[in-house]
């Protein structure tokens, strides 16, 4: 599984209670924490609840002659039917219909033209701890960090900040 | 006989009166101007020295502790060489003037970064102002350290009388041989202190020199920040939050926009001289990844969100409508939830 984010197939898989009991732990204490999955849950929970009320809208009584069409479709099919007779038969009302509309929920619910949902960016706290220890440093006797932190840390944080004109007053003339 | 009998009394009483407002004087404390403070932050730009130096943040989950050998030559070159924690042992900082390169032997690069000031080597006696506007300056018993006789001078909070800090100053050098910071509680949170000490008529340049050989990268990029704060907020972006409560004396200092790992933040500096908490502010639905430093949640006014601690300072993350916020100071936790609750 993967350890920053449930693939779109893992959370379908979890929210219908097909993962494995181990798998189903770890996703469920992942989406318990993560922002962007739990998000995907929600959306998927309520892409779900919507396909179902529109299944349920738009659902039919099976008609009467549907069972003893199918028998003579299987009886003509043993006695090879011209093609564009079985086509008719597959194209009538009572199939086209719940075909139209399985093809339209299984569009919606796999949605192709949606691009990959991008993982929400985020902040590293040791930058924003170290940027503020190096803004203190304009205050005299600031002790700023026990520990420097472009040698305590392996990865360096990009920090750049944008000058925005020519400070007023000595404080702020100070460095970062 | 009656009146000689009389005026011996009335001196002996005078005598006595004065001895104890004399004594009672002494025992007061004693209001300084900031005039010892201004030499002392001027003092390494005439000295030279050599000596060991032992810097600790306390926090209530985890303390940090360096230790490392510094030599300075007056004005401005200062290089410091770790000799604790392990993972830093061998590693050098090197400042020369506004230029400060992090030779970091492990990884075997050298880290630049350039600032246009530096608190070791140009300290400003006019930033005092915002520090003597919130603070008293007393001083205490002399005491000696590192075999030198050091006056003690406290910083007394104006509104809650509580000592922020005592500053221990040589007293023929003016030179800072430790500093100390204390919470509301009166609890250590910070000190430096040299733990060995030496006056040097003359260190070699050559001890300044940054080694050839490694490859050297940019560190983070510290430009000056901004005072006019409504004007950087304005350039933000987005609209940004602003605090309706802050510790008493506390203002804001200085804001910039940075780029922090690709995401725009304006963050805001505040300060009462001593004590300071930065908030960062961002709209690109970036959370602070506290994931590493144990985070627990807490509840900022109708929002929950998380905090955790590094040494004395502890940092506060959580969103509020399209904005994700941060606060970041070595206040206590519940102050930093109050100042987040009013924004």
């Amino acid at each position: 599984m993967n350890e920053e984010h449930l693939s779109p197939e893992q959370l379908l898989d979890y929210l219908r209670g097909e993962l494995a009991p181990e798998e189903d732990a770890r996703a469920y204490a992942h989406v318990a924490e993560c922002a962007t999955c739990r998000c995907e849950q929600d959306e998927q929970v309520r892409l779900s609840e919507l396909l179902h009320e529109y299944a349920r809208q738009t659902e039919r009584p099976m008609p009467q002659g549907v069972v003893a069409s199918v028998r003579s479709v299987i009886e003509a099919a043993a006695t090879r039917p011209p093609f564009l007779l079985r086509l008719r038969s597959v194209l009538r009302p009572a199939f086209a219909v719940p075909l139209a509309v399985a093809v339209l929920l299984l569009a919606l619910l796999v949605q192709p033209w949606r691009p990959a949902l991008a993982p929400a960016p985020t902040l590293n706290a040791t930058a924003l701890l170290s940027d503020h220890a190096a803004m203190a440093h304009v205050l005299p006797f600031s002790q700023g960090n026990a520990l420097p932190s472009v040698l305590e840390h392996r990865r360096l944080s990009r920090v750049q900040t944008y000058t925005l004109g020519p400070s007023a007053n000595r404080i702020a003339d100070a460095s970062r | 006989m009656h009146r000689a009998r009389a005026y011996a009394l009335i001196g002996a009483t005078c005598l006595i009166g004065a001895l104890a407002g004399g004594s009672a004087s002494a025992m007061a404390p004693k209001n300084l101007d900031f005039s010892a403070l201004r030499q002392a932050l001027s003092a390494p730009a005439h000295l030279s020295y050599s000596g060991e130096v032992q810097t600790m943040e306390v926090g209530q989950a985890s303390s940090r502790v360096a230790v490392y050998r510094v030599e300075h030559r007056a004005p401005d070159l200062t290089r410091r060489w770790y000799l604790a924690p392990r993972s830093l042992y061998g590693d050098t900082v090197i400042v020369r003037g506004k230029l400060r390169y992090a030779v970091d032997v492990h990884r075997n690069r050298i880290v630049f970064t350039k600032r246009s000031n530096d608190s070791d080597v140009t300290p400003d006696a006019d930033d005092l102002a915002l520090m003597a506007k919130n603070y008293r300056l007393v001083s205490a018993p002399q005491q000696r350290l590192v075999g030198r006789l050091a006056n003690v001078l406290l910083l007394v909070n104006r509104f809650t009388d509580q000592t922020a800090m005592r500053v221990f100053v040589d007293t023929q050098t003016h030179l800072v041989l430790e500093s100390e910071r204390y919470g509301p509680d009166g609890s250590l949170i910070s000190s430096t202190r040299f733990e060995m000490l030496r006056y040097e008529h003359s260190v070699p340049k050559a001890l300044f020199t940054v080694p050839r050989g490694m490859p050297q990268v940019d560190g983070p990029n510290y430009g000056p920040p901004s005072p006019n704060v409504a004007r950087v907020a304005g350039h933000a972006g987005f609209t940004a939050r602003s605090p309706r409560y802050l510790p008493d004396g506390f203002e804001p200092i200085t804001a910039g926009i940075a780029s922090i790992d690709g995401i725009r933040t304006l963050d805001v500096l505040y300060s009462d001289g001593i004590r300071t908490v930065s908030l960062y502010e961002n709209a690109r639905n970036a959370a602070v990844d506290l994931r590493r430093l144990n985070p627990r949640s807490i509840r900022v006014g109708s929002h929950l969100g998380l905090y955790a601690e590094r040494g004395s300072t502890t940092l506060l993350s959580w969103r509020k409508g399209p904005l994700h916020l941060a606060l970041v100071g070595a206040l206590p936790i519940d102050e930093l939830a109050r100042i987040a609750a009013s924004i």
